[in-house]
């Protein structure tokens, strides 16, 4: 990551205050450069649940109790594209009950890594983020709406991604 | 698992001060490294961990807490299976050189490095504690030399001064750290050593609690960890190991210095996480178990009949033919049936290995108990190796992933699982480096050097001559061709092939995760001294050799931090 990372480091600091580097498009605002994860529009955040697929509206949430135990669980993943996260970000998940009271919640430093290959391509990803359900029973949470709100907050700028799911109860837990 | 230190074999660290567990209140000791293995039983749900503990210090302050599922049993472990899993897994690296080409040297000799150097008050009381003020206590016991006890907790400060008020050693801090698990509804095991207890050789721990995925309480950890922590995880079971929450790396071979061994393997490894965010594991090993039979324990192989009631000096003397040698845990139960006379004027390793000669003073032990010393015996030697060699020959599969984890990286609990759908990957890496010699060029100390990678990958770099002039090894030279010592970084899971994130081969594809990797065609020559046709002198007609395959493979490790990868 880090020779992706000081190239757009190097970047930044030839380009920014200079305005637009060599071949950008100037008409857009965006510098139009090759180098992976360089913005080239405005930040987005895409989240996942589980280990595949992006996108967290009209999804099902699944929620155990992780390996290490513990409060009940439900796993996220985040990518983030035109934003610079070489010194890695705040990566927030909440998760709030019909009522609009926080059940689930995460709050934590990650680090990224900007993928050059693959779906992921141009976007800065995360390892995955774990929310908790603190307090909670498992089994209270089947078939529990939920609204989620999901930021990932750098240096100079933050992004936001929402979206209304359901959580389930992973079927091992309801045997 | 937090307060630790789990010795890491690679690299034996040596202790700081406390030895890296909570050893006072005031200021939590460093950790410098874990090395744990997990077994993963899959028809009853239970996982085993294996620990290695690795302490100075004194008795008093040491202390272990870590969180669990349910009431754990917990037994005591034998240093011979680390040793056995690191032979087995430890990664090697060498070059071979062949000369044949050249006048003063015909031979195709191979230099092998080798492997890398590796280098209770509860019990004695009849009854556990009570518990009090939100600490229940589940479970209390002795296992070695450690007192243990099983607790839950309804507050995790309530649960620190429940520790520091039975006298384990842990600092304030703890509390916020075990707060998430406290809330988690977690239980904990904590121990400490028993009074008087030698604190020189602690005895790896072993635990099997409900669960089937393997995970490392690892944000606990921080709150006692040393920036750069190595973390060694074992995986046995029933096909490759995997991290499935954190981050796999690839490492590039161009990193790791073959010249020594490879003896810059953990610094490579440290880099490649750091550049995967910190959060990121790479495999030394994975390989199928086909030959650990007797590797621990044969059957038949003690036979402690034939210490039945001896004296402590014919005890001693009959050891060998018993099966017994010179283990730590065997010298570990001397110490406590035949303690060294006070008067004896000699060293320890004098008594014990001369018990006829010194048996005058042997004589001094008047109340040796040859019965429980046998059973001590059979308690920290043979049972313990029994159960590793039963643990390993149950497993089809071992995997070694090792990690380098600051504490600011330590906010996610790396889970592992096993993926049957992944090849294996090799511990040993030979690179290979042709001299070629020619018409013009027959000394191969002239010759400019072909070296190949593992799978195939080459690079061309100057004679050892022209390395020589410049003031550089051959190491320094091919190091700084790539800044990067991740060449992919990758998502992997319990299926299927890796999700490629980051991929610095120039390839765009990376389908074997192996540490080095895969997929790295074609000969590259970055020199302009010797690019060009196939001549012989480099500093005349270039490098000798003709490309294998493009130069595509190599370009972007060269190109990249100056000019950025191009799509």
């Amino acid at each position: 990551m880090r020779g992706a990372v000081l190239v757009v480091a190097m970047c930044f600091a030839g380009c920014a205050g200079g305005g637009e580097a060599p071949g950008g498009t100037g008409d857009t605002g965006w510098v139009d450069t090759d180098v992976p994860c360089y913005p080239h529009g405005p930040p987005r955040l895409d989240v996942g649940e589980g280990a595949e697929g992006w996108g967290i509206d009209g999804i099902d949430i699944i929620t155990g109790i992780p390996p290490q135990g513990g409060a009940p669980y439900a796993r996220f993943r985040v990518r983030v594209a035109n934003l610079e996260l070489s010194d890695g970000a705040e990566v927030l998940v909440h998760l709030y009950d019909r009522d609009d009271v926080l059940v689930g919640h995460v709050e934590v430093m990650s680090g990224f890594v900007c993928a050059n290959v693959g779906d992921n391509a141009d976007h800065w990803v995360t390892p995955e983020v774990h929310a908790r359900f603190d307090g909670l029973e498992l089994l209270e949470l089947h078939e529990v709406p939920v609204r989620i709100e999901a930021s990932v907050v750098g240096l100079e700028e933050s992004v936001v991604a929402s979206g209304e799911g359901t959580l389930m109860v992973d079927e091992h837990y309801l045997d | 698992m937090n307060t630790l230190l789990l010795s890491v074999l690679l690299a034996p660290t040596p202790a700081e001060a406390c030895g890296g567990f909570f050893c006072n209140r005031d200021q939590p000791v460093d950790q410098s490294g874990e090395t744990i293995v997990f077994e993963v039983d899959e028809t009853e749900d239970k996982v085993t961990m294996h620990v290695q503990v690795d302490y100075e210090g004194p008795a008093e302050s040491f202390a272990w807490v870590v969180p669990v599922k349910g009431v754990p049993d917990l037994f005591r472990s034998h240093d011979a299976l680390f040793t056995g899993l690191l032979n087995l897994t430890g990664r090697s690296f060498g070059v071979r050189t062949d000369n044949s080409d050249c006048e003063n040297g015909t031979y195709l000799y191979d230099y092998d490095a080798g492997y890398p150097s590796a280098s209770s008050s509860f019990s004695d009381s009849g009854a556990p504690p009570s518990g009090g003020g939100g600490v229940t206590v589940l479970d209390a016991g002795t296992v070695a030399s450690y007192e243990t006890v099983t607790l839950s907790a309804e507050d995790s400060t309530v649960l620190v001064e429940w520790l520091q008020d039975n006298d384990f050693d842990v600092p304030d801090t703890m509390a916020d750290a075990l707060a998430p698990y406290v809330a988690g509804g977690m239980n904990f095991v904590a121990l400490k050593l028993q009074k008087d207890a030698d604190t020189g050789n602690l005895a790896p721990l072993a635990m099997r609690y409900d669960g089937t995925v393997p995970a490392v309480p690892l944000t606990l950890t921080a709150v006692a960890a040393t920036d750069d922590m190595p973390m060694t995880i074992y995986l046995l079971g029933e096909a490759r190991g995997v991290p499935l929450n954190y981050l796999h790396v690839g490492l590039n071979p161009l990193a790791i210095d073959y010249w020594s061994s490879g003896n810059n393997l953990d610094d490579v490894i440290s880099r490649a996480a750091d550049e995967a965010g910190g959060q990121a594991f790479a495999t030394e090993s994975a390989t199928e178990l086909s030959s650990v039979r007797s590797l621990l324990y044969t059957e038949g192989q003690y036979d402690t009949t034939v210490l039945e009631g001896l004296g402590p000096a014919d005890f001693v003397a009959a050891l060998p033919n018993a099966g017994f040698f010179g283990s730590q845990e065997v010298l570990d139960v001397l110490r406590e049936h035949i303690p060294v006379p006070a008067s004896f004027p000699y060293d320890e390793n004098d008594f014990y290995n001369n018990p006829s000669y010194y048996a005058d003073y042997y004589d001094l032990i008047t109340d040796f108990d040859v019965d429980a010393a046998i059973a001590d015996l059979v308690d920290a030697e043979v049972e313990p190796r029994q159960a590793a060699q039963e643990m390993l020959e149950r497993a089809s599969w071992l995997t070694r992933l090792r990690s380098s984890v600051s504490p600011a990286e330590m906010t996610l609990d790396p889970h592992f699982g096993f993926n049957p759908d992944l090849p294996p990957a090799e511990s040993i890496a030979w690179l290979d480096v042709k001299r070629l010699c020619d018409t013009v060029v027959r000394d191969y100390r002239d010759a400019p050097q072909l070296l190949t990678y593992p799978y195939g990958q080459s690079l061309v770099i100057p004679s050892e001559a022209s390395l020589a002039d410049r003031g550089v090894s051959a190491f320094e030279y091919v190091s700084d061709q790539s800044a990067f010592a991740a060449l992919w970084i990758e998502q992997m899971s319990t299926s299927g092939a890796p999700d490629v994130l980051v991929d610095q081969s120039g390839n765009g594809t990376t389908s074997n995760p192996t540490m080095p990797g895969t997929n790295m065609p074609g000969t590259y020559t970055n020199d302009p001294s010797l690019a060009g046709n196939g001549g012989g002198s480099e500093e005349k007609a270039g490098c000798g050799c003709s490309a294998t395959g493009s130069a595509v493979g190599w370009l972007p490790l060269l190109g990249l931090l100056a000019l950025g990868r191009r799509r």
